[in-house]
């Protein structure tokens, strides 16, 4: 018993020797791991700081935004003359977010006053590289729907011109779909950087990225509430969060931001903070469009520059920064005016404006610009631009360098030809059956529309399809379809086009003259594989037929003949002069349409004519200009002379013969006046239905098809050119102004119809044809063999003046 | 060279920042050279017009000391749109007569938007092809194709001031033959122009033709 106790007795002391050893042991171990514990957190945390700390470097030291670049329409012009509804002024004005004003005194930038005889307008002031305006306050004197004159209204100088800044037809996006207009801070009105403090951070300028104060206090106000009501964030952390982090509310992201934050402001500057933070903070949603950045929000709510903004604007924008949606001075005004008041009350309390500034602002309504969102139409526009532009122009850059691109595109046609290709093509089906999609997810029938101006290539309108919604593919620029009879006036202009040599007794002319016939008899053309035999639409030969009613009528059969007559090489090089870019088969068949065009090429080659025989360069923006407006691209008017002016008139008075009298009559009956040249074209089993036709200052092509070619069952007349007429019609007012000039080179003969010899006193009928001088008919009516010297009036002087009188001076005239 | 200008086009593949800064510079090292030989060449012509068969000394009746082609003097003529798109031609030779060729060039492609079978604009257009952009590698062969825009836009008028107009149609197409190295051709329409008043000093100011 006594050995048992005297063995408990030395096991406790051995345990009491044992216990201090192992807890310094155990010690040791805490302390060691510790130690290692503090030494991995020490690495993780510089690593992580290093990490953030690069994070936010290569954002504030790269390219801080990523700014898409925007592409303008052609400006509005304002003229003595114009028809103001035609021309849709108040849709513009609309647009461009100008806002109404009850009275015409004292109208700020950006406002106008409509009355029934007089429209005062401020316009802003744009920058341009070369086009720079000033904001400038003008009247227009209205008579009816008519601009009667154009006043400037502070000196009352009348003016016979007038621009509005040009309209934004889209934007080239990155995958984020942001939209904002960079700032500077020194460009920003002191109130709006006053505003945002008050607000937002009011002790922005003396922490250093965290406000222990604001912290404790939303911490209090949280629990007290039982719910995150507050957040106790600096402007710096808002902006590490949104550039860095994801929005979620947890206690890791909260760490992070903080840190980031503390990183930003040991890094840079207030002001420089401040200035990102202006541009990056989120606005609201135009359309899909995310609107970030005082600039680029100053544009949508009030339809100005961030510079120009009144204190009350300023108080607005701070004020709805909060939730940008919730506060939508669109949708929730009354919502916006109040946060927009406590806005102002904060910049009272805290000594940033007056009393008189404070009662000033709190009594200005709240008035905010119409949201447009961005025109849809212009889709497939902004996509041909693109790929217009040299390679280095790809996505990436076009999203982020925010760049402005200057087109061509006149926007009140292109909504025009928008809606009548939509509209027309739904007439069709609704007309026709089988022109429906014959399954719920089947092929539906598309079209296109371009417009071009003749004389300088602008590209006026683009629509490229029935919905880029669901179809991107631009058959106007992009899709090569077959042309039927659209090709033949190129047959017609290689046999008028002057020939030397072929005719002794007309050395000047080409194959044919406008007076002659051609043969519309069986055509058998023999190839390697067996004959070609055209045959006419109607299924009938019409024997001998005047040339004009052959293309009038588009006669296959002629056509076919008068090409084998020209040569299909030289009806091959006319085409390719006039514009044709695609490959061109050299068969037989070529002459009557056996080639896939695309109708902007096509467009082109009829945009020579209309031209005087001049090929434009087709032209779809002016310049390009970077974000410190420099231009950095230009697209010149350019062209080249590739066919004589006598023969370009002669091939328009050919079509105009098409539209009075031919295949394209009925465009008359559908409500447009004045001089209209153009051509049907439908292609082999119907499959695609054209019209191209041209006015002095506007070639309009037209194609529907189905992207599967299949029949349509109708011809061009019926499909094509109802979309062309409507088109312009309604571009036009219904009256094309204007006339084709008329070259010198081109005269005036009486003929006899019948054998289209030079009818003389005595011949029995006759009638006026036109010829190139030198190229009239060498046999008369009645037949004296050639006709007499003095039947032939000498040419009219080209260019009386120096050059005449020099040559009379050398040869003795 | 990284960046070319040609048909008033500056392409350029370097990143945007770089890009701008440099434009400038490299067109102006570039123009240098062919200023001068088109200058030169230029001087040369017209000496050899006063030089040539009736030449100056002699004068071709009536054209000394007329009065010069002032497209002022058209302002007012025409419909609205006509005398809008002139106006607008007016501030653009304005502008070339400040050394603001970009300027000057948005001004006529203004005034073609606004009126595209405007003659005088062509006219100006022409000669800002001639005096601006060929000693910068502009191309003659578009400078020949706006004179001959302009000769057909004057032929489309009831009444063409053909006779104040030909000395600058001859002057702008024998320069611009002559900077095409078709010197043989230009050479007649440089002796037309030199016996005019306008042409007659070897310049074509813009305020000549204001």
């Amino acid at each position: 018993m006594a050995t048992r106790r005297r063995g408990q007795r030395k096991g406790r002391a051995k345990r009491r020797r044992q216990g201090p050893r192992r807890f310094r042991k155990a010690a040791r171990a805490v302390a060691a791991l510790l130690l290692l514990g503090s030494v991995a957190l020490g690495f993780s945390t510089a690593r992580y700081l290093l990490q953030s700390d690069a994070l936010v470097r290569a954002r504030f030291e790269g390219a801080t935004f990523r700014v898409p670049s925007r592409v303008l329409a052609a400006p509005t012009i304002l003229y003595p003359g114009i028809d103001w509804r035609h021309i849709d002024l108040r849709g513009a004005l609309a647009r461009l977010g100008y806002r109404p004003a009850p009275s015409a005194q004292a109208l700020a930038p950006g406002r106008y006053h409509w009355s029934d005889t007089k429209v005062s307008i401020h316009r802003r002031a744009f920058e341009h590289p070369s086009r720079a305006a000033p904001a400038r306050q003008v009247q227009l004197e209205l008579a009816g729907e008519r601009i009667e004159r154009l006043h400037d209204a502070p000196s009352g100088r009348e003016l016979s011109v007038f621009f509005l800044e040009p309209e934004q037809i889209g934007s080239y996006y990155g995958p984020a779909h942001e939209q904002r207009e960079l700032v500077k801070l020194d460009e920003v009105p002191a109130h709006l950087v006053e505003a945002v403090i008050a607000v937002e951070d009011q002790r922005f300028l003396t922490h250093a990225g965290l406000d222990p104060p604001r912290i404790l206090g939303a911490l209090f106000a949280n629990l007290r509430s039982g719910e995150i009501e507050q957040g106790g964030s600096t402007l710096t952390q808002q902006l590490a969060k949104n550039f860095f982090l994801t929005p979620e509310r947890t206690f890791r992201r909260k760490v992070q931001e903080a840190v980031m934050a503390l990183i930003i402001e040991a890094r840079y500057s207030k002001l420089r903070i401040l200035e990102t933070y202006l541009n990056e903070i989120y606005f609201g949603q135009r359309g899909g469009v995310a609107i970030h950045g005082v600039g680029e929000a100053a544009r949508l709510h009030f339809g100005k520059r961030a510079q120009d903004l009144g204190l009350h604007e300023s108080a607005l924008l701070a004020a709805i920064i909060q939730s940008p949606n919730g506060l939508s001075p669109h949708r929730r005004p009354e919502a916006a005016q109040q946060r927009r008041d406590l806005v102002l009350q904060l910049m009272h309390e805290q000594g940033r404006i007056s009393d008189i500034a404070l009662a000033r602002a709190l009594s200005q309504p709240l008035q905010v610009a119409k949201v447009t969102p961005e025109p849809r139409e212009a889709r497939y526009f902004l996509d041909a631009l693109r790929r217009q532009l040299p390679e280095f122009y790809d996505q990436a850059s076009l999203s982020s360098e925010g760049l402005r691109l200057y087109s061509t595109l006149d926007l009140r046609l292109q909504r025009l030809a928008s809606r009548a290709l939509r509209e027309e093509l739904e007439r069709l089906e609704g007309e026709h059956p089988a022109l429906r999609p014959q399954t719920p997810d089947g092929e539906a029938l598309q079209g296109c529309l371009i417009a071009l101006r003749p004389q300088t290539g602008e590209v006026l309108a683009l629509v490229g399809g029935r919905d880029y919604a669901t179809n991107q593919y631009d058959h106007c620029t992009q899709a090569r379809r077959s042309t039927g009879s659209v090709f033949k006036t190129f047959v017609y202009v290689a046999a008028l086009e002057p020939r030397e040599g072929r005719r002794p007794a007309a050395a000047a002319g080409g194959v044919k003259t406008l007076a002659d016939w051609l043969d519309d008899s069986k055509l058998v053309v023999p190839l390697r594989r067996g004959n070609w035999e055209p045959r006419n639409f109607d299924r009938e030969f019409h024997g001998r037929v005047p040339l004009r009613v052959a293309l009038e009528k588009s006669y296959n059969v002629a056509t076919a003949r008068l090409g084998q007559e020209v040569g299909i090489e030289r009806v091959a090089d006319v085409a390719r002069r006039l514009g044709i870019t695609s490959p061109l088969p050299v068969v037989p068949s070529l002459a009557i349409g056996a080639a896939d065009l695309s109708p902007l090429e096509v467009a082109r080659a009829y945009a020579t004519l209309a031209n005087g025989g001049i090929r434009p360069r087709i032209r779809t923006f002016e310049d390009i200009v970077d974000p410190r407006g420099e231009t950095v691209e230009r697209q010149a008017i350019d062209f080249e002379r590739v066919l004589d002016a006598g023969t370009a008139y002669l091939a328009v008075s050919l079509l105009e013969g098409v539209v009075e009298r031919g295949t394209a009559a009925s465009l008359r009956r559908r409500g447009i006046e004045g001089p209209l040249a153009g051509k049907t074209g439908t292609s082999n089993d119907e499959k695609d239905a054209w019209f191209v036709g041209f006015m002095p200052e506007l070639v309009v092509a037209v194609w529907v098809g189905f992207d599967t070619p299949r029949s349509l069952g109708l011809a061009s007349s019926r499909v094509a050119l109802p979309i062309w007429a409507r088109f312009v019609r309604e571009a036009t007012g219904g009256v094309v102004p204007g006339a084709f000039p008329r070259p010198r080179t081109v005269i005036e003969r009486q003929v006899h119809p019948q054998t289209g010899a030079l009818a003389l006193a005595g011949c029995p009928a006759r009638r006026s044809e036109l010829f190139v001088i030198g190229a009239e008919p060498a046999h008369t009516c009645p037949d004296w063999g050639a006709a007499p010297a003095q039947s032939v009036p000498p040419p009219p002087e080209r260019r009386p003046g120096l050059l005449r009188d020099l040559f009379d001076d050398w040869f003795g005239g | 060279m990284v960046a070319t200008r040609n048909a008033g086009r500056v392409s350029d593949r370097r990143p945007a920042a770089a890009r701008c800064g440099a434009r400038a510079r490299v067109t102006a090292s570039a123009a240098t050279p062919t200023r001068l030989a088109l200058a030169l060449l230029l001087l040369t012509a017209l000496l050899a017009g006063c030089l040539g068969p009736g030449g100056a000394s002699s004068g071709v009746g009536g054209e000394r000391g007329a009065p010069a082609l002032r497209i002022g003097d058209f302002a007012g003529h025409g419909g609205p749109v006509r005398r809008a798109a002139t106006r607008l031609v007016l501030q653009g030779l304005d502008a070339d007569a400040r050394a603001q060729p970009d300027a000057a060039l948005a001004h006529y492609q203004r005034a073609l938007q606004v009126d595209p079978e405007n003659p005088f604009a062509w006219l100006a257009l022409a000669r800002h092809e001639v005096f601006n952009n060929l000693p910068t590698g502009g191309s003659a062969r578009r400078a020949l194709a706006f004179l001959d825009k302009a000769e057909a836009a004057f032929g489309g008028l009831a009444k063409a001031p053909w006779r104040l107009v030909t000395p600058h149609f001859e002057g702008l197409r024998g320069v611009a033959l002559l900077a095409s190295g078709r010197a043989a051709e230009a050479r007649p329409h440089q002796l037309v122009a030199s016996r005019a008043t306008v042409w007659a000093d070897g310049r074509l100011d813009a305020a000549e033709l204001r």
